[in-house]
């Protein structure tokens, strides 16, 4: 069967000779999860730009269903969202910037009106239609954010950092939402808890290239792995050494 | 819209600075009668780099690209900070990019500075007008006037600072052309204007300063 | 020996401004020959890289071809050449090349002389030479946030490309519009955050000292006046030869 999503041998070096990525190629299913981890500057949210084609790789390239994809093109099968809400959210109320990615698809009329009303009630924020984007919480903005791509029904959503600067309560609100959808996820963090709670497969990725790709359990649970990437091992993989050293103390 | 150096007369660039300077000391003086004048500093440090940021987007209008003057916007959002503002653009494209000019800097500076005022003015007198395609208007106006504006007295500068015995009426068909040239640019930005306007009228009715 | 003329940015301006306002008093051809020698000495004595001077002029040398080109076909009477249908006339020519070189001679002072300093530095030589302490507080402040917010704007028009959209096409006015009151709204909030953070650190508390100004080199002075004997050798010229 086609993969969702194949990357071949993408690479990227910057003008002044930086290689920022060096031949990654990766495959992702329909529906699939998959957590991007790597330390600050690894190259995470330049993979994921250089596989929507807005940054346009030196070599390789990018199939989404078999088709290649032409850099530069608006590929709506692919749906990204930034890490930083402001730079996604532009129009005036929330309805209007949810509606922007669905009339770029041809919607008009009751059809666009009607996806609007389906992307806003998805994400759970129906009742902020006409509220004005910038006066959302930093919560809200997020899920903006993620009605405002949905709305172009795409098979693959690359997430960038999406639970940063997310409260416990948005954060947890992000991922059962996450949870529930039947896209294939592309997820770039930090956040090793939320990645080892929604992805199945990890793939970690330094100074550019791909270093491990695997189960998530196997390669977060690595220490020796983790460390030499400047990561560390999630705390709830570490369960047992925790308690016990709090015991220790305890005692 | 920016004449370069060596085109103009010693006599217009040295005008064009003391105007220029004084433009600069009116609004000094009223920035500082201001009740908190430096609290609205960071502000319009802030402005003044993202319309720079923005005065360097282009829009395409065939066969050619023109990038945003903004002047007007400027002088709407920033009131009498805009002139300070305009000033410190020019200057910093002067220094890196090397657009514009240093003699001329002062004429530049009337140039856009004077629409800017113009734009403030309008925007305090129709700001408050009640009915919305009044304000709408009022808002196009404010970007298409500033650029039609920008664009006479750049012309006015350029007729007066040719020798005079020169073939005036080419000159003055080359002039035409250029205002003709930027009829386009003058309704883009009356239009984009007029949707910035409204955007912050909508949502943050405060950031429109005008006072 | 070469080096910088002029070590001491506050002169520099100084001297620059001068060379400039003289250069665009120039309109004889023996005034206009030894400004061109005397802008090549500058140039030679600050060692810049020829190649960068050229780089940089590629653009605004455009700009000005443009608005001198017709000339030398449309303005004046003697009649030096026929090409075909245009007819070449010194007068105009002679303006045309007037206006080059000028233009030209100003333009590789600014890039030879200002364009390598820091533009803080730049900012604060201005500062030495009394301008309003208001326009060189705001030109920092704007210098400090310009990468800052040119990224913000570029993020933004990329995720608008992302979900299809082209802001780059004349008939999505409304959405260059809305980015663009986007960008001031998040500049603005930018700012707020900025000024609390400088008044939290002591932003015009009072006592505050300000920023000391070095003491001017004697050679510097020695230059600048030379400048000075320089710029007004050339007026003389310009008049009365």
């Amino acid at each position: 069967m086609t993969p969702l999503l194949q990357t071949h041998a993408l690479s990227l070096t910057r003008p002044g000779g930086d290689q920022v990525l060096q031949d990654i190629t990766l495959q992702m299913a329909a529906g699939e999860r998959v957590g991007l981890i790597g330390p600050n500057g690894a190259g995470k949210t330049t993979l994921m730009l250089c596989m929507t084609g807005v940054i346009r790789p030196s070599a390789g390239y990018v199939q989404m269903e078999g088709a290649t994809l032409a850099p530069g093109g608006f590929h709506p099968g692919m749906g990204f969202v930034f890490q930083q809400a402001e730079d996604q959210l532009f129009s005036p109320t929330v309805a209007e910037d949810v509606a922007f990615g669905a009339r770029n698809i041809g919607l008009t009329g009751a059809a666009l009106d009607r996806a609007v009303a389906a992307a806003l009630d998805r994400v759970g924020i129906a009742a902020l239609a006409e509220r004005p984007v910038h006066h959302l919480s930093g919560g809200e903005k997020r899920l903006a954010c993620l009605a405002g791509v949905l709305v172009m029904e795409p098979r693959l959503l690359l997430l960038d950092e999406p639970s940063a600067a997310l409260d416990l309560r948005n954060r947890r609100r992000l991922i059962e939402l996450l949870h529930q959808m039947d896209q294939a996820l592309l997820i770039a963090s930090h956040d090793l808890e939320l990645i080892l709670e929604l992805c199945p497969r990890v793939i970690l990725i330094d100074a550019g290239r791909i270093v491990a790709d695997g189960p998530a359990r196997a390669i977060l649970g690595d220490a020796g792995l983790m460390g030499q990437h400047g990561q560390e091992v999630p705390h709830s993989l570490t369960h047992q050494g925790h308690i016990s050293h709090i015991h220790q103390r305890a005692i | 819209m920016h004449i370069p150096d060596g085109i103009l007369p010693l006599g217009l660039t040295l005008g064009g600075w003391v105007a220029a300077g004084g433009l600069t000391a009116i609004s000094l003086n009223r920035i500082a009668a201001q009740p908190d004048p430096r609290a609205a500093l960071p502000r319009a440090s802030m402005m003044t780099a993202a319309f720079f940021a923005a005065s360097l987007i282009h829009i395409p209008i065939p066969p050619t690209s023109v990038h945003l003057m903004l002047s007007g916007l400027m002088g709407a959002m920033l009131g009498w900070y805009a002139v300070p503002a305009i000033l410190i653009g020019l200057a910093f494209q002067a220094v890196m990019f090397g657009h514009g000019g240093l003699t001329t800097l002062g004429v530049n500076g009337v140039i856009l500075g004077l629409p800017a005022l113009a734009a403030f003015a309008l925007t305090r007198g129709f700001g408050h007008v009640g009915h919305p395609i009044a304000r709408m208007l009022a808002s196009f106006a404010t970007g298409a006037g500033a650029v039609l504006l920008a664009v006479g007295l750049f012309a006015a500068f350029l007729l007066a600072g040719l020798p005079a015995h020169l073939d005036a009426g080419a000159e003055r068909t080359a002039i035409m052309a250029l205002v003709i040239a930027h009829l386009p640019l003058a309704l883009a930005e009356g239009m984009i204007v007029a949707a910035v306007l409204t955007f912050l009228r909508r949502t943050s009715p405060d950031m429109i300063i005008a006072r | 020996m070469r080096a910088d003329p002029i070590t001491d940015s506050r002169l520099r301006i100084v001297a620059v401004m001068v060379l400039a306002f003289t250069f665009s008093a120039l309109h004889g051809a023996i005034a206009l020959a030894l400004m061109v020698a005397l802008t090549l000495t500058l140039i030679w004595l600050s060692a810049i890289p020829p190649a960068r001077l050229l780089r940089a002029l590629r653009l605004p040398g455009l700009v000005v071809a443009g608005l001198v080109i017709m000339l030398p076909f449309t303005s004046g009477d003697t009649i030096l050449a026929t090409l075909g249908p245009l007819t070449l006339r010194a007068e105009g020519l002679a303006a045309a090349s007037g206006i080059a070189l000028r233009f030209l001679s100003i333009f590789a002072l600014i890039i030879t002389f200002l364009s390598p300093l820091p533009l803080p530095h730049l900012i604060n030589a201005l500062r030495g030479l009394r301008l309003p302490a208001l326009l060189i507080d705001m030109a920092l402040l704007t210098l400090r946030h310009m990468t800052d917010i040119r990224h913000d704007l570029s993020r933004m028009q990329t995720a608008m490309r992302l979900r299809g959209g082209q802001a780059r096409w004349f008939g999505q006015l409304r959405q260059t519009g809305w980015i663009l009151a986007s960008l001031l709204l998040r500049s603005h909030a930018r700012s707020e955050r900025v000024y609390h953070a400088m008044i939290l650190r002591g932003h015009g508390a009072p006592g505050a000292a300000l920023p000391e100004a070095p003491a001017i080199p004697r050679a510097d002075k020695i230059a600048l006046t030379a400048i000075f004997a320089l710029a007004a050798g050339l007026l003389a010229v310009e008049h009365l030869l």
